[in-house]
């Protein structure tokens, strides 16, 4: 798997090459390519993190999803509870690790793990909810179903983070749920699936607010596993 | 061939990019609504003249800008959205997942809205003389 996306993110090392960057920067796997779960419509998911203090221009085919970080904003987004560098340290593939810096904070990581706070996913998933209904509200049901997959996902890590389990990648969200919320379980599945219309958004759109309503009400739980 | 199915994909757009000039606004801006709002709204232009001309399409982002890309190249349209329908997809995706920074930033919502609506306009006339 690693050699094969080494080669679909050709051009993202390239370009940190011609940065200067290739003997300093971190470049990690993410996302679904990490856990072995794409499916059709799946991008490649990359984080490049550089000892810079500021963004660097990167070339990136369409189907890259590149997001990049400095060193020093990284571990400032783990200790702030963002479940991105979290997952990154736990499921992360390293493409490129040069001076070993990735090596060690996964080391760090796995000492004193970090736990994500689930209520920024919450708050965030309330601004897909909507965009999603407006853009039903317009009739486009495949852009409100696209909507709708990413507020479903949002709930189900804040969910899944409230209840002690780390979220693994959006196909396997579903599975995770089992046992805590079979409805949003369906509806996620639903939503990976495709099979929506209108009808299941508008209903979804309901169990979305009475799942981020249920966990603000929840007390908080210690994480049980990961 | 569907010139039903065009028309219906272009007044979807409109809307669309009625949204996009809203979130443009001067004094109200909100970046992270327009370029999800023109995502849609090229990708239901895209659609538009895939029903137009009878061609085929998936639901599929890349392929919907490679898609773009023919019709530039065969001149059945003057402008060639696909890098911008890539970039577009980029940004909305990091909006979707919370993580939007500088590039959205650098964007001018201004002329984003205008460039969609010259576009739409384009097709609109295009449709109208197959009618």
């Amino acid at each position: 798997m690693k050699e094969v996306t080494e080669k679909e993110a050709a051009p993202v090392l390239e370009s940190l090459t011609q940065s200067g960057l290739s003997d300093s920067a971190t470049v990690v796997l993410v996302g679904s390519s990490a856990r072995g779960t794409t499916h059709g419509r799946s991008d490649i998911d990359i984080l490049v993190i550089h000892d810079g203090d500021r963004r660097i221009r990167l070339n990136r085919p369409g189907d890259i999803h590149l997001q990049q970080d400095t060193r020093s904003r990284f571990l400032t987004r783990l200790e702030e509870g963002d479940d991105y560098p979290g997952w990154a340290l736990r499921f992360g593939i390293a493409l490129r690790d040069p001076d070993g810096w990735w090596a060690k904070q996964v080391a760090a990581e796995l000492d004193n793990p970090h736990w994500p706070d689930w209520r920024p996913k919450a708050d965030h998933a309330k601004k897909r909810i909507a965009m999603s209904m407006d853009l039903l509200d317009v009739g486009d049901v495949e852009a409100a179903s696209e909507e709708m997959m990413f507020a479903a996902s949002h709930v189900a890590r804040a969910v899944l983070l409230k209840y002690g389990r780390f979220p693994l990648s959006r196909k396997e969200l579903p599975a995770q749920l089992e046992g805590i919320s079979p409805d949003l379980a369906e509806f996620l599945r639903r939503l990976i699936s495709g099979e929506i219309d209108s009808g299941t958004l508008r209903s979804g759109e309901a169990l979305l607010h009475r799942q981020i309503s249920e966990l603000w009400g929840l007390a908080v739980s210690r994480p049980m596993s990961s | 061939m569907s010139l039903e199915q065009a028309v219906d994909c272009l007044a979807r757009a409109k809307r669309q990019l009625e949204r996009v000039q809203l979130a443009a606004h001067d004094e109200y801006p909100d970046p992270e609504s327009a370029v999800t709002w023109a995502f849609y709204a090229y990708e239901n232009c895209v659609i538009a003249l895939a029903e137009m001309h009878g061609r085929t399409w998936a639901k599929n982002h890349l392929a919907k800008a490679r898609l773009a890309r023919a019709f530039f190249a065969e001149a059945l349209i003057s402008r060639d959205i696909g890098d911008e329908l890539e970039e577009l997809n980029r940004l909305r995706k990091d909006v979707a997942y919370d993580e939007s920074g500088e590039e959205l930033e650098q964007r001018n919502l201004e002329t984003l809205a205008l460039e969609l609506e010259e576009f739409i306009d384009e097709i609109e006339s295009r449709m109208d003389a197959l009618k």
